[in-house]
């Protein structure tokens, strides 16, 4: 009985306190988690032409997102496959199967971005308001405090990419 | 050489009587009364045949023709007992005792001579005139 | 206790019992196996349920574990609801920390705590399912389930009442089939029992228990009904003895009976045989006591125990005097010895002795016959001497004087041969002389004779051989009637012997101008017997016919009758007259001793011819008629070697 107690209170505290674990601190966290949420967005996601070599994740635009991608790179592979993040500042220098990091807000290049994204099967994660109804694959939204994301599922799969239907399930909202 | 004929008979009538038929048949006779004197004179000079009286007085008859068949002498020499056929066996003891024959007493004159001739080889038996 | 009562409970209620304790046996055994089994399996599919559970869940909450989302997560698990048993779940981060939990019952909220372990199993109430959550193999988190036995021991305990049900419900049927069954077995089994006892209150062992069965039953039956067969032969037997002894019972008693009559009989027997044996041991002493000898009973040691009245007279002794002395005691020594030895010869030898014995008395010697002999009792066993002395002085001199005569008739006999030995050499000595110098004379010998001489001499010598011829038959007839005649047996030739008769007679015939024929069967040969004597006879016989035949012819003829040559000799002369024919054989009668005696002859011939052939084995007969002549029949054995 003894033994149980410190572990009950270890569960209670830490069931109490649902948002500890992954955000550690505003701001400069919610970067820090959308990195992990990215590299764990590969583990629930299948391309289907794959590339061997490595898995890019690039990063539209100058965004803070980068650096604690390429700490996860640094210790972490996709597939078995060496992770590569580079930052880009155009689109077409994206290759295949990968994802892209969308920090921009702007809306309006989306189509294009989008475009060629799909055409070489790359993921792309926002994390702008409405940007997955807008045909961005995931999108990263807050709520409650805590970092969910939206899930376009049609652009997932033009994107030729087929989601686990796990993702789908803890997304907040699934636009088809 | 005229046939010699011993008789040994102790009966002098006999004797004569036989001695007379023989020598009247051109035999030569010789004469013994008793046993003894007959194996003596048959010993001394064998004659061709003897004639033996069984019933002699003294000697057995029959001893005496053993004795003389005894002599090697008279081996060969012919005995006829003249038997007076008192006893049946005579003839057959007569012969047992080495007598080839005998004669029957009485003598008969008519035969006598015939049957002792029988007794001998033809050669000894006389002529008669 | 239930031993025993388990003992005396019938047959059926046994062989049921058994039957239902092997039902109820088999069905627990295999339905505890089945339900443990089936347990068993239960707990496996639970706990695989539990896994697969587990790992489902696990499965859904990945993707919230790796995201973190802890509520996603929560609202997962809580799907487990409608898993049933599951109590509690929990998903563990990757460092095993709760992320997510679901408690089914609001009170574990407060009272149970997720354990930290990772062992799956089941730990009596729980079954505890750890189930690592991979997600590209990494682990990405740990499934808990806590699971309840409780469905689990629902089960054993359902399985346990429906063994229990199943137990009862079966109980009657196995009861009503076993109770049917068990008829197969203690049908029989009474059967036999109720036979058995019908068999032993009647001991009637001839009843018999049918079965067609080869089963232990059925040998059981066979075997019973050997033994009632076994007893039942035995039970006759038994009867059989049992009756053979009652039958040698009564043959016993009637034995018993038998034998106690018999002994009576016996005794009575023997009282009357010892009353006679009394009267035969005195009838015995008086006969002894009246015989003409003396009569003397010994014991082995010599003494007298008996003596006769003779005995006393003539020994001069008394009765009381001799008894129980010795032979030395009341004899001189000399003859005490011998009837000593006398005896013991007798005792010794054990058979009856003779001994002759003379002694001295007044009026001369008398001689004794000693006859004694031993006297045994009924084992053979000698105990005594017996003796009787018989007087035989008087036999002894007949018998002398009979030895006296006796040797005086062998001497006369002797005599009589010498006489008869010496007559026939004297008698024919002189004769030898007489015949023999006339045939000299008559031969011409000693010269010349004249008729006159001639005539003469020949009467001499005729009369000298008349005179042999008598001598000879008077000769022979005296030896046949003393006996002294002997014949010999030698083989010869018959025809040689006739012929010689007839060459003899033939001088005779011719002058008498008498016809003498001679026919002889050609079967005659030899014939055994006595040359001689054979022809004496015949020559007497055909010299007879001659004599008395005058003229006319004589015919001899012989031939083979049986084992006999006989020989018919017929004469055609004065034949005989029948009175006279009676005394032909008999000696000097010669038929006609008239004065007109013109027949020479010695009358003896046909008696000496008649004796003979007795001798010789044959006979002759006669048959004649006067003036017509006779035949004369002589038989003779051809084998006469017996005579």
């Amino acid at each position: 009985m003894k033994k149980l107690i410190v572990p009950f209170f270890i569960t209670i505290f830490i069931a109490s306190c649902p948002h500890l674990l992954p955000q550690a601190a505003n701001g400069v966290k919610y970067e820090n988690v959308m990195a992990v949420y990215i590299f764990n967005f590969t583990k629930f996601l299948e391309w289907k032409n794959d590339n061997p070599e490595c898995f890019y994740i690039w990063v539209l635009g100058k965004s803070k997102i980068t650096e604690p991608l390429i700490k996860i790179a640094e210790k972490e592979n996709v597939n078995g496959k060496k992770l590569i993040i580079e930052e880009i500042k155009d689109v077409d220098k994206v290759k295949k199967c990968g994802v892209l990091f969308i920090s921009n807000e702007d809306e309006s290049i989306l189509p294009s971005i989008l475009k060629k994204t799909m055409e070489k099967n790359i993921l792309t994660v926002s994390n702008t308001k409405g940007f997955a109804n807008k045909g961005v694959c995931i999108n990263f939204v807050l709520s409650d405090d805590k970092m969910r994301f939206e899930i376009n599922r049609k652009a997932v799969e033009e994107s030729g990419i087929i989601p686990s239907t796990r993702l789908l399930s803890l997304a907040l909202k699934v636009y088809e | 050489m005229s046939t010699k004929v011993l008789i040994i008979e102790d009966n002098e009538q006999n004797m004569y009587m036989v001695t007379y038929l023989l020598e009247s048949n051109n035999y030569e006779v010789v004469q013994a009364f008793n046993g003894v004197t007959g194996i003596k004179k048959a010993n001394e000079a064998p004659p061709d045949i003897i004639l033996l009286d069984i019933q002699l007085p003294e000697m057995n008859g029959y001893e005496i023709a053993r004795e003389l068949k005894k002599k090697i002498k008279l081996k060969n020499t012919p005995i006829i007992a003249v038997t007076s056929y008192a006893m049946v066996g005579d003839k057959e003891k007569a012969l047992e005792a080495g007598a080839v024959g005998y004669i029957e007493k009485p003598i008969d004159p008519d035969t006598f001579i015939a049957q002792m001739e029988a007794y001998l080889p033809e050669k000894m038996i006389t002529k008669k005139e | 206790m239930l031993i025993k009562k388990y003992r005396n409970m019938s047959i059926k209620n046994k062989l049921v019992m058994i039957i239902i304790s092997g039902s109820a046996f088999a069905i627990i055994l295999g339905l505890t196996i089945y339900s443990i089994y089936d347990v068993i399996n239960y707990k496996k599919e639970m706990l695989n349920n539990a896994s697969l559970n587990a790992t489902l869940v696990g499965k859904y909450c990945t993707a919230a574990l790796i995201f973190g989302y802890k509520d996603e997560a929560a609202q997962i698990i809580k799907e487990i609801s409608e898993i049933p048993d599951v109590l509690n779940a929990c998903v563990y981060d990757k460092d095993d920390k709760i992320f997510a939990y679901y408690n089914r019952n609001k009170a574990d909220e407060t009272t149970f705590s997720f354990p930290a372990g990772k062992n799956t199993g089941y730990d009596g109430k729980y079954l505890h399912v750890f189930k690592e959550i991979l997600h590209q193999n990494e682990k990405a988190g740990v499934m808990y389930l806590r699971v309840s036995t409780a469905s689990l021991s629902e089960k054993i305990i359902g399985n346990i009442i429906i063994i229990f049900i199943l137990l009862i419900a079966l109980s009657w049927p196995v009861i009503f089939v076993a109770s049917k069954l068990q008829r197969l077995i203690s049908e029989p089994i009474l059967e036999l029992a109720e036979i058995t006892t019908r068999v032993s209150q009647n001991q009637d062992f001839s009843i018999r228990v049918a079965t067609d069965r080869k089963d232990s039953i059925g040998v059981l039956y066979n075997r019973f009904n050997e033994m009632f067969e076994q007893i039942d032969k035995q039970q006759k037997e038994v009867d059989r003895a049992n009756s053979d002894l009652r039958s040698l019972n009564e043959k016993l008693e009637e034995r018993v009976s038998q034998r106690t009559s018999e002994l009576e009989k016996t005794n009575e027997e023997l009282m009357r045989a010892e009353k006679a044996h009394k009267e035969s041991e005195q009838r015995l002493k008086d006969i002894l006591n009246h015989a003409p000898i003396l009569v003397y009973i010994n014991d082995l040691d010599g003494r007298y125990i008996f003596v006769n009245n003779e005995f006393e007279r003539l020994m001069e002794l008394k009765y009381e005097d001799v008894i129980n002395k010795t032979d030395k005691e009341l004899f001189p020594p000399k003859r005490a010895e011998r009837n000593i030895a006398q005896n013991k010869k007798v005792i010794i030898s054990g058979q009856a002795q003779i001994f002759e014995n003379a002694s001295e008395k007044k009026d001369g010697i008398h001689y004794f016959y000693d006859i004694l002999f031993p006297i045994a009792d009924s084992s053979g066993k000698i105990y005594a001497t017996s003796g009787w002395t018989i007087d035989i002085t008087d036999r002894k001199k007949a018998e002398d004087a009979l030895k006296v005569a006796k040797e005086q008739a062998e001497s006369a006999d002797r005599l009589k041969s010498a006489f008869l030995a010496t007559m026939s050499h004297e008698l024919r000595t002189p004769l030898n002389s007489i015949i023999g110098f006339t045939g000299i004379l008559l031969k011409g010998l000693a010269g010349h004779l004249n008729a006159e001489q001639i005539k003469q001499l020949t009467m001499a010598k005729g009369s000298g051989q008349h005179l042999l011829a008598l001598i000879n038959d008077v000769l022979d007839i005296s030896k046949i009637e003393a006996g002294e005649l002997v014949v010999s047996s030698k083989p010869f030739e018959f025809a040689k012997s006739i012929n010689k008769v007839i060459s003899i007679v033939q001088p005779m015939a011719d002058k008498k101008g008498i016809d003498l024929r001679l026919y002889l069967s050609p079967l005659i040969s030899t014939i055994t017997s006595d040359q001689r004597r054979i022809e004496q006879i015949y020559l007497n016989l055909i010299n007879n016919a001659i004599k008395f035949t005058e003229k006319g012819c004589v015919e001899i003829n012989c031939h083979i009758q049986d084992d006999k040559i006989v020989t018919r000799i017929k004469d055609t002369g004065i034949g005989i007259a029948e009175e006279d024919l009676d005394k032909l054989f008999k000696p000097f009668s010669q038929v006609d001793t008239g004065l007109t005696r013109n027949h020479e002859g010695t009358g003896l011939g046909l008696s000496i011819s008649k004796r003979l052939l007795e001798i010789l084995g044959g006979s002759i007969a006669v048959e004649s008629k006067i003036g017509e002549g006779s035949i004369f029949t002589v038989t003779l054995p051809i084998n006469g070697e017996n005579l």
